[in-house]
């Protein structure tokens, strides 16, 4: 079944996000990720939804949204027509001599060093939530001691633009500013 | 000119600004000042429930009998909750209900605290908008934003949940300075979100003028829009049929040659038979309900439907629709009268009457429910409110009842609540002072409610009261008669003596063992100035015909007793 990326914005206030939720948890979608965070304009929320179900289900969910109080606008989007990214950080052992081959997983993945200490180091790293899962499997040789995602957040796009280019999957090269450079 | 006034004081005052006359309540801990401060506003109404449950019943009664919102007001705790099942059959049948709970102190909340529940959690589902006032300073904005919540777009019930402080805080309050009600909710939908309503107006209009077997279905939101004169006239210039949902009877007046009754589980054969053979189907204010369509893969099978709702949410959501019209049931079916030709439907009328079985009689004898609805009908002239509970005899009501009258018929159909006639009655007489109003129960739901009798009598509702008694929780005995091998479990119940009953109350009962006494017995119940009881003894095993299985087809009814019940495994 194809995914649908459900974005909500509403007013930030915990009753609002509840009242949102309840709509979503009454459907009995099957929620494949669930985000909420601030959204650009002051006082709104965000929510992301990526949802496993058939499109009519999915807008039915969206009509009902649309109608709560306080929520002010929502988008339903096909997965390939919405950029989504998440964040990972993940506390990795780093045994002595194994350096090295940490900073390889790390450049492969463009993931970054968040902290270092000893035997062990905070790595981060943005993505599409597939990449992520990848990122982790190969940190799991390392020892992975504790780890926390972001959740997925999305927003539309135009989906003729050019898809990512070989090299990291889910990026592209930095085309546009070499193109006005 | 300022004064200072108690938010109690502040909320009397606004509910006063917001044209509310009766408030129906029950006092407690947590809603005390306000109690407080009701003696000093005589304008406001308080009718003291027995049952918290009652209050939230009537208020819904008021506001469906009067378009205007229905009040009630509780305390914390044990009060807020015996208010969900209203609200429940409130939201459920969108009607604008205004429910005011005490809450704990601020202090208190998330402690515990006597008397303490999350009834805005407990209520998120069951109401269009629930709200803690949480300071005084925001308690006139959240009480007007209450009110056009309850009555903008699509009715229903909100609830304010007011702490006991903020009811005792004090604010400066000027008349001049509030503020006019900024709009609630959310900016209006995206253009992206609108479909072109000309365009699908136009649409409709065509699709009426090819189709050969066009049915109206007509419901809810008929009455709530009080679109009643643009429906026939649409009904009128294009001759189709009109079939009225259980809660759009009397949008329609019965005996109107166009009007065919009422579909669905309980429909009439040949309601269900020209939806079934129905190549176009004009739904205004309904949802197309599971009871209306059985299962919906076999339901109105070679028709195209347009609907019209106020809710565009409701559009597509239970059947596939050819044209969607979002929208007020009044301006649109005006809409598309105007652009529809004048045509008729004689050859499919003809074919409908075709499929019109004589009555399949619901008794064998003794007291039939026909006889006792066309005594109330006679003895009142027509001219009276029937509010009905939920079973068997809600059935006969809605069928065997003629509603003439605009909006004469309410009933809880949505969640089906059984013991909503009594307290709903209640809630109509105070919409119709003058309009005589009949609360119609079954033995089963009058027993749920019927302490409501005393605030009849203390607050002197002269609302008559109709018990059909077979001493079974009928519907269900019929579903064991038909599905359950008869095993008849838990069904059978029994009543106390009613017209003792009646007279423990003070008032006036009369109970009716043959069909002969019936006008006499609601004749002298329309005489008694007072509430009124009248307890019908019928058919023990009478049964509502048809019957559609539930999840069953449209198509295929059951029309009389099963001959041989298969015994119950």
């Amino acid at each position: 079944m194809a995914s649908w990326v459900v974005s909500v914005l509403l007013e930030d206030d915990l009753l609002a996000l509840n009242r949102a939720i309840g709509i979503i948890r009454r459907r009995q979608l099957p929620v494949e990720s669930f985000r909420a965070g601030p959204a650009a304009a002051p006082g709104v929320t965000s929510l992301t939804l990526v949802l496993g179900a058939d499109r009519g289900a999915v807008d039915r969910l969206a009509a009902q949204l649309r109608k709560m109080v306080g929520v002010r606008e929502v988008t339903v989007g096909a997965e390939e027509a919405v950029a989504v990214r998440e964040l990972l950080l993940a506390r990795v052992a780093v045994e002595r001599g194994r350096e090295a081959a940490l900073l390889d997983v790390l450049a492969l993945y463009q993931a970054g060093l968040v902290a270092e200490a000893a035997g062990e180091a905070v790595v981060e790293a943005t993505g599409s939530p597939p990449l992520l899962t990848s990122l982790l499997r190969a940190l799991e040789p390392f020892g992975v001691l504790d780890s926390a995602r972001s959740g997925p957040l999305a927003v539309t796009r135009d989906h003729t633009a050019p898809t990512p280019s070989p090299g990291r999957p889910d990026r592209l090269q930095p085309s546009l500013a070499a193109a006005h450079a | 000119m300022t004064e200072t006034l108690s938010g109690a004081q502040l909320l009397c005052r606004l509910l006063e600004e917001q044209g509310v006359e009766v408030l129906f309540g029950y006092p407690g801990g947590a809603i005390m000042p306000f109690y407080h401060a009701l003696p000093e506003y005589p304008r406001l109404r308080h009718v003291l429930v027995r049952h918290e449950q009652a209050a939230a019943h009537a208020a819904d009664g008021f506001a469906r009998a009067s378009g205007r919102p229905g009040v009630c007001v509780a305390t914390s705790g044990p009060g807020a909750t015996n208010l969900v099942t209203g609200l429940a059959t409130a939201h459920m049948d969108s009607s604008p209900v205004v429910a005011i709970t005490g809450q704990v102190p601020r202090a208190m909340i998330g402690r515990d605290a006597f008397q303490e529940t999350d009834v805005i959690g407990i209520t998120l589902p069951i109401t269009k908008h629930s709200v803690l006032v949480e300071d005084v300073t925001v308690l006139a904005a959240r009480v007007r934003e209450a009110f056009a919540l309850a009555t903008e777009g699509r009715p229903g019930p909100v609830l304010i949940d007011i702490p006991k402080d903020v009811q005792n805080q004090k604010i400066e309050w000027s008349e001049e300075a509030a503020p006019a009600r900024s709009a609630p909710g959310g900016p209006p939908a995206p253009p992206g979100d609108v479909p072109d309503l000309e365009a699908g107006l136009r649409q409709a209009a065509a699709l009426i003028a090819e189709a050969e077997r066009p049915l109206l279905l007509v419901g809810h939101g008929v009455i709530l829009s009080g679109a009643y004169a643009e429906v026939r006239a649409l009904a009128e210039k294009t001759g189709i049929p009109v079939v009225t949902t259980l809660l759009g009877i009397s949008a329609f007046p019965d005996g109107h040659p166009l009007h065919l009754g009422m579909p669905g589980m309980h429909g009439e054969v040949h309601v269900n038979r020209a939806i079934q053979h129905a190549d176009l189907l004009v739904g205004i204010g309904l949802r197309f309900d599971d009871r209306v369509t059985g299962n919906t893969a076999g339901f109105a099978p070679r028709a195209r439907i347009v609907h019209v709702d106020l809710d565009p949410a409701e559009i597509g959501k239970n059947v596939e629709v050819s044209v969607g019209l979002a929208g007020d049931a009044k301006a649109i079916v005006a809409r598309l009268t105007a652009l529809v030709a004048p045509r008729q439907c004689d050859a499919w009328r003809a074919e409908i009457q075709g499929f019109v079985r004589t009555r399949q009689e619901s008794y064998r004898g003794g007291m039939a429910p026909e006889a006792i609805l066309a005594g109330i009908h006679e003895v009142t002239g027509g001219r009276c409110t029937i509010v009905s509970d939920v079973g068997q005899h809600q059935m006969w009501v809605a069928k065997l009842y003629p509603y003439t009258l605009p909006n004469s018929h309410i009933t809880s159909g949505g969640l089906g609540t059984m013991g909503f006639a009594v307290p709903a009655a209640m809630g109509v007489h105070f919409a119709r002072p003058h309009q005589p109003v009949w609360a119609i129960s079954g033995d089963g739901g009058f027993q749920m409610n019927m302490q409501e009798i005393a605030t009849m009598v203390q607050e002197r509702i002269p609302v008559k009261m109709a018990i059909f008694n077979n001493g079974y929780l009928g519907m269900v005995r019929q579903w064991q008669q038909f599905f359950h091998g008869r095993r008849y479990s838990a069904t059978p119940i029994w009543s106390p003596d009613y017209v003792k009953l009646a007279e423990a109350y003070g008032i006036a009962g009369y109970r009716v063992e043959h069909a002969r006494q019936i006008e006499e017995a609601v004749a002298r119940a329309m005489r008694e100035p007072g509430p009124a009881l009248v307890e019908f003894l019928i058919e023990q095993e009478a049964n509502v015909f048809p019957m559609i299985p539930p999840g069953g087809s449209l198509s295929e009814p059951i029309e009389s007793e099963p001959v041989a019940a298969a015994p119950a495994s």
